[in-house]
């Protein structure tokens, strides 16, 4: 019953689905691949915006070709981008072609959890494919709304249609955990439907300018995160005698975890608190950006005297920057570094530093890591660290306050 | 009694390889040349068979005289060569590659050099490596924040101890080699005394940088240790009784600067590949800090200044080397 069902989806899907390679204008070979479909008779087809994103931002090196099922290929051309949902719109040249629908219960969230999905493409190049899963909902706290699709989804489908048995679309192939079985996210048809309008009506992007759009996109992007990180408030958190800030948003992930069960018995204690939004823009291969990580760590010395301890908090609270991947697409990393207080008697002295490093292609967009340890008692402390990527930097200012005169003492 | 003249043959260095003694009456005629039949006779193929003689004039004065030979004969550090010169205000002349010099009886001679007793230098060399362990063990002992190994404290102090060592060895050597005499206590006291010194300024850096909140003392700091070796290199040398003091002195303030210059551009080109680390640098007990805290204010104003440094270094391309930094029009 079920194979007969998924031979009728692929059946209708066929004419209308498509491998989108991204070819090294140079050499004429395939650099990337990914999938498509088509969603109108004049060729409109959609797919993510990371399957295009080196022809995106860099149209003189590489150029996009597609090949469908039935053996033809052909150019296409790219008309909108949308980098925070992964998803981009092409044209194919040519007219009267079968297309895909959007399916309406999907585009309203009215999706049943357990239902039916069919996700197709070609994963690693080895073929058409169609993978039968399930619709989990959307995934739970997490701040980018991505459909949870139980089933197999693989490099090379990205891009690819998920319909119902239906043959209607009810979101597009977009990763995978790799630290799970079978949990794959799409992202919802909806906001494939919203930019197919967009390239109807606006105008084309234009290829030698699609980095500005990028950088514009991102700026909008990371605005309404951290309006949306302050509307959901903040509250307190206890780390022994001190108190910290946490987040209220439900997509703020944190995670807490102790050495006090470590043999041989540590000399100190630490209780670490690791909150993180979860959240990753792919802008290009080697930059992905967008994430707020707050992490706190309560030290406390059982065996260690002032100088050790201290020692220890130095080696540990070494954690520096996780942009790693960005290299030299950001400017060097500069810091400074203080002692501070807020003078009311009511917050310990601070050892303080803020790093920041600037996006060399996207202006205005920042990656700033602000980091503060207590220094009023010699055998006790708290760190906190703070790091924004792909920030705007009154942003940051206006966090990082928030954040350093929250650490202060809990009675 | 008569007039006694000297004739010494010189060595490589200026030391004295030969003497020769001259009474009044013999002076009338010293011949120097290679043939056996000379009063003074000299191996050195450059040298004429009867190369100069040395003679008393009808005034009384000493005086040398080029016997015709092809190489001829210099007045101490002359380009060209004297026939017949007096040797009253030259004493040093050169024949062939053979430096001599003459000396009379009426010189005067430098006073004798009252002998001092000799400085305990292997006490204090002692004294020395004792303040140098203590130092290593209370800091090894500081910085043990887990289990107590005897890696942890054995390594590091075989590694000082060879290296001190090894290096007050290298130094016995050169002097025994060069100087005649090892003097090895004395080498070993400075070597002591530099460990010692850098020891002491590496603690005082990390407390430093800590008081004031100025973590890029300690990473960027290269030229403290390398001046330290540089003055350690310095006392070596004056242990050695160098006689050109001030060639040793710009060798060594050469090599210094050469060290800390290929530093600052190993560090510079670190700092663009990775850019200034965020990390609270090498903290202390709070008591130890000196700079009174800043206000929250000021800190985000500092913050806040930084946007337009940044934003001037995007502008510039990306670059690894400190080389390219140094197109201005790019």
């Amino acid at each position: 019953m079920i194979s007969s069902t998924a031979e009728a989806v692929y059946a209708r899907a066929k004419p209308r689905i498509l491998q989108i390679r991204t070819l090294l204008e140079a050499a004429g070979r395939q650099s990337t691949i990914g999938s498509g479909f088509v969603v109108s008779d004049d060729g409109l087809a959609v797919t993510n915006y990371h399957v295009v994103s080196q022809y995106a931002l860099e149209p003189k090196t590489y150029r996009l070709e597609f090949a469908a099922p039935d053996g033809s290929k052909g150019s296409m051309k790219l008309l909108a981008i949308d980098v925070v949902n992964d998803l981009a719109v092409v044209k194919v040249e040519a007219v009267g072609l079968p297309y895909f629908e959007f399916d309406q219960r999907a585009l309203k969230d009215q999706l049943p959890k357990g239902e039916r999905i069919y996700a197709m493409g070609n994963p690693l190049d080895l073929g058409f494919t169609i993978v039968e899963g399930t619709y989990n909902g959307l995934v739970d706290k997490s701040y980018d709304e991505r459909i949870h699709f139980s089933g197999a989804i693989n490099p090379g489908m990205s891009g690819g249609p998920v319909t119902g048995a239906d043959g209607r679309i009810v979101g597009v192939n977009v990763a995978k955990r790799l630290d799970g079985e079978q949990v794959g996210f799409l992202v919802p048809a909806k906001f494939a439907a919203t930019l197919l309008e967009r390239a109807r009506k606006g105008p084309p992007l234009d290829v030698a300018k699609a980095r500005e759009e990028v950088g514009r996109q991102l700026n909008t992007w990371q605005a309404a995160f951290y309006q949306q990180l302050a509307d959901q408030g903040f509250r307190d958190a206890n780390y022994g005698p001190y108190r910290g800030l946490e987040s209220a948003a439900r997509w703020v992930n944190c995670w807490a975890g102790t050495n006090a069960n470590a043999v041989p018995k540590p000399r100190y204690v630490v209780n670490n608190t690791n909150c993180d939004s979860q959240t990753g823009l792919f802008i290009s291969n080697s930059l992905y950006t967008g994430r707020v990580q707050l992490v706190y760590s309560y030290y406390q010395s059982t065996d260690l005297n002032a100088f050790q301890f201290a020692r220890q908090i130095s080696t540990s609270g070494r954690m520096g920057n996780f942009n790693f991947r960005g290299g030299k697409r950001l400017t060097e990393q500069d810091c400074h570094d203080d002692f501070v207080e807020v003078k009311d008697g009511k917050h310990p002295i601070l050892r303080a530093t803020w790093c920041a490093r600037a996006y060399r292609e996207f202006e205005g967009i920042y990656d700033v890591t602000i980091m503060a340890v207590t220094q009023d008692r010699d055998l006790e402390a708290l760190t906190a660290q703070l790091s924004m990527q792909g920030v705007a930097y009154s942003n940051a200012v206006t966090l990082g306050k928030r954040f350093l005169e929250a650490i202060r003492w809990a009675k | 009694m008569g007039k006694v003249t000297w004739i010494e043959v010189l060595g490589r260095h200026g030391e004295v390889d030969a003497r020769y003694r001259f009474d009044s009456d013999a002076t009338a005629d010293i011949r120097i040349g290679r043939s056996p039949d000379n009063e003074v006779m000299i191996d050195d193929p450059f040298v004429a068979a009867h190369h100069v003689h040395i003679a008393v004039d009808e005034n009384g004065a000493l005086f040398a005289e080029d016997l015709g030979s092809v190489n001829g004969t210099y007045l101490e550090h002359a380009e060209h060569g004297a026939k017949r010169f007096e040797i009253g205000g030259h004493r040093e002349f050169r024949i062939g590659r053979t430096h001599l010099r003459v000396r009379d009886a009426s010189e005067a001679v430098a006073p004798e050099r009252v002998m001092a007793p000799p400085e305990p230098h292997g006490k204090w060399a002692l004294l020395l490596a004792l303040a140098v362990l203590a130092i290593l063990l209370i800091d090894l002992w500081l910085d043990l924040t887990g289990e107590a190994t005897a890696t942890h404290f054995v390594v590091p102090l075989m590694g000082i101890g060879m290296l001190v060592l090894i290096w007050a060895s290298a130094w016995a050597l050169i002097s025994r080699i060069f100087a005649g005499q090892a003097h090895y206590e004395q080498h070993l006291r400075i070597a002591l005394t530099a460990a010692l010194v850098g020891l002491v300024y590496t603690q005082l850096k990390e407390y430093v940088a800590y008081g004031f909140a100025l973590p890029q003392i300690q990473q960027q700091d290269v030229a403290g240790l390398w001046l330290i070796l540089g003055c350690a290199c310095y006392f070596h040398f004056s242990a050695m009784r160098v006689r050109n003091m001030k060639l040793a002195m710009g060798l060594i303030g050469g090599a210094v600067a050469a060290i800390i210059a290929l530093q600052l551009v190993t560090l510079s080109e670190t700092k663009r590949l990775w850019g200034q680390q965020a990390s609270l640098g090498g903290l202390k007990p709070p008591g130890f800090r000196i700079a009174s805290p800043a206000s929250d204010a000021d800190f985000f104003a500092k913050a806040d200044a930084m946007k337009d440094k940044l934003d001037q270094a995007r502008k510039k391309p990306a670059s690894g080397s400190a080389f390219s930094a140094l197109d201005i029009d790019d």
